[in-house]
């Protein structure tokens, strides 16, 4: 018997991508209508404008559709449909870090003012010690995790959970040593934030990483079925689980990284996205590796263009994470009553 | 297709036909312990020294009371663990230094209790059986182009009665229903070293019946190793060709199953009277003895 092709994959992935670049479009199109006054705007505007929404709705796509695939990766490799990319404390480390930057960071460009291409590398804001921050909280995460040279879904869950609330005192304690006026800042950056400013080179960084992560994600996809039964159900039908796990955990922190540089720490989209294609297609990874991502980008994107069009509205634009928790937190309630969404 | 009807089977099976019954001989061993040992972190060995070779073409039930290492001992067999000393070859190879998708050609496994995460549907997880077949393995050519596992999915699911269960999510199946999905799988598989730990132990006497008498026609025709961990000793006496006792992680005793499942033997070691009635072994508490 002829094996039928999984065209249903391939028209997914068409049809998504088409739906994700109308809503890119979308948004392009819509912002806020005269300054100053509470209206919205439907139209391309003029070539500098645009330029600056491209931007914008560029970094709001890279950064949904990164957290999207990172969710996926994670629910699928700790077997947990409650895992997002920040239960692996990837967000505190992530403001740890710009806690850091805040408190020290006119003492650290200064320590380094002799060297030029440092003074630049470290002028590009809150991005670099973000990605920093990330970075040392996901190592820790991972050496703790592991349990006979393979990471255990169980260990690697307590592992982010404790070193997420360290990382919460850690930045409390930093707060306190920052002046009252710089304290705005870091409680906004802990709910997300994307700008039109995002520099050019790190949206490019971000949007390079994102496609190493979701094509290295897209081979892994029937693999990480078959890891969804226990290790040693797994293990006999052929799946080395260590070096599965390994991958997938590294793209997952790879595609968070890329997210955090360009829009720091977003809750709820990389955990909701995962579920709402799951209640929509199934379990199957390797659509919820297509599907997922696209969403996660559509919604950040519509998100994001809902804050950029009402700051009249909220004496200034509001955080973009305010949003996806809002809208996300009861459609996901709502699936959850209508659906059984939690397997 | 390479599956057998069990129309033919029956027709196949005959006990009293020497031929189909070969005696083991050691140079037919399939699957071969050698001294292994195996020790959960700070407790007794679970497995202490177990040396025992198994035969293709025979069910071989793996007996003994709780927490005597039998489901251990089939997990080192499976490779999921690693023995701490000795080795287990399978057709002569460590099974360590084998690829991933070599040892999944060898050798299924079932579990006492199959977990699935997320609510895939029956057939899919049937179908994950052919994981292994599908994909290239280190010098070897694909099977085939087109799809194998479709025609033996079905069959699978037909032999194991979860048909009409194909497209239900595995979140609504009963736990016998559930065994039968692992079970389906693993036969799916088709590899010539099947591994089953407490397979019957969730089934209704008809599934039970109907799962052993499809197993021993695996072994008889397909020349299968079945390796199978029960608690059941009636059944071990009445359907397997070996049985071996596992006792403290120590092999107590092996061999035919009315020469080791004999008062003697059991008494001591399930600290139970046992009296052997009309074929049947009979059980009671010692002290009312």
């Amino acid at each position: 018997m002829k094996a039928p092709k999984p065209l249903s994959l391939n028209v997914m992935a068409v049809a998504g991508v088409l739906m994700t670049l109308f809503i890119f479009a979308l948004c392009l199109a819509i912002g806020p209508g005269a300054p100053g006054q509470r209206s919205v705007s439907l139209g391309f505007p003029g070539w500098a404008i645009l330029q600056l929404r491209l931007t914008r709705v560029a970094a709001a796509a890279i950064a949904g559709g990164a957290l999207g695939l990172a969710g996926v990766l994670l629910q699928g490799l700790l077997r947990n449909p409650l895992a997002d990319p920040f239960v692996l404390g990837i967000s505190s480390g992530s403001t740890v870090g710009v806690m850091i930057w805040i408190v020290f960071g006119d003492v650290l460009l200064q320590s380094v003012a002799g060297h030029p291409w440092l003074v630049s590398f470290f002028s590009n804001g809150q991005s670099i010690p973000a990605l920093a921050g990330a970075i040392a909280a996901t190592l820790l995460v991972f050496l703790l995790g592991r349990r006979n040279g393979i990471l255990q879904p169980m260990t690697l869950i307590l592992s982010g959970v404790v070193i997420s609330t360290i990382g919460g005192a850690l930045v409390m304690l930093l707060n306190n040593m920052v002046p009252y006026g710089a304290r705005a800042d870091i409680l906004s950056y802990m709910f997300g934030y994307i700008s039109e400013g995002t520099s050019h080179t790190l949206l490019l960084t971000a949007g390079l990483a994102l496609a190493v992560a979701w094509a290295g994600a897209l081979t892994l996809g029937g693999a990480m079925n078959i890891a969804s039964l226990s290790d040693a159900e797994a293990h006999s039908l052929g799946i080395k689980l260590s070096s599965l796990r390994l991958s997938a955990f590294a793209l997952a922190a790879l595609a968070t990284a890329a997210s955090i540089t360009v829009a720091g720490p977003i809750g709820f989209v990389g955990l909701i996205c995962p579920h709402v294609c799951r209640g929509l297609f199934g379990p199957d990874q390797r659509q919820l590796l297509i599907t997922s991502p696209l969403l996660a980008a559509i919604f950040l994107m519509l998100a994001d263009t809902f804050v950029r069009s009402t700051g009249a509205w909220f004496n200034g634009e509001l955080p973009v994470g305010v949003i996806t928790a809002l809208c996300g937190g009861p459609f996901f309630l709502y699936l959850l009553q209508r659906r059984r969404i939690w397997m | 297709m390479d599956v057998i009807s069990l129309g033919d089977m029956n027709m196949l099976m005959d006990r009293n036909n020497p031929d189909l019954l070969p005696e083991a001989s050691p140079a037919d061993a399939v699957l071969t312990a050698t001294d292994v040992r195996f020790q959960y972190a700070s407790s007794q060995p679970a497995v202490d020294g177990v040396t025992v070779p198994l035969y293709a073409g025979e069910v071989a039930m793996i007996v003994g009371p709780n927490g005597s290492g039998k489901s251990t001992l089939l997990q080192l067999l499976s490779g999921h663990l690693t023995p701490s000393a000795g080795t287990v070859t399978a057709q002569g190879q460590n099974i360590r230094h084998l690829h991933p998708l070599k040892r999944a050609g060898l050798m299924s496994y079932v579990p006492q209790a199959p977990q699935v995460s997320f609510a895939y549907r029956v057939r899919d997880i049937v179908a994950m059986g052919s994981w292994a077949q599908l994909r290239r393995r280190p010098g070897e050519e694909k099977v085939s182009e087109d799809n194998p596992g479709v025609d033996r999915i079905i069959q699978a699911m037909w032999d194991l009665d979860i048909h009409a269960l194909a497209q239900r999510t595995y979140d609504e199946l009963s736990a016998g229903e559930r065994q039968r999905v692992a079970i389906a799988r693993a036969l799916v598989q088709d590899a010539p070293i099947m591994l089953l730990d407490e397979p019957t132990a969730a089934l209704d006497i008809w599934h039970q019946l109907e799962l052993l008498h499809h197993l021993k026609s695996l072994a008889q025709i397909r020349r299968k190793a079945v390796i199978w961990v029960t608690h059941d000793l009636n059944h071990a006496r009445a359907h397997a060709d070996r049985v071996l006792i596992m006792d403290a992680g120590k092999l107590a005793a092996h061999g035919k199953a009315d020469q080791v499942l004999t008062p003697e033997i059991l008494e001591p070691i399930y600290r139970v009277h046992v009296a052997a009635r009309d074929g049947n072994l009979v059980f009671s508490r010692s002290a009312d003895s």
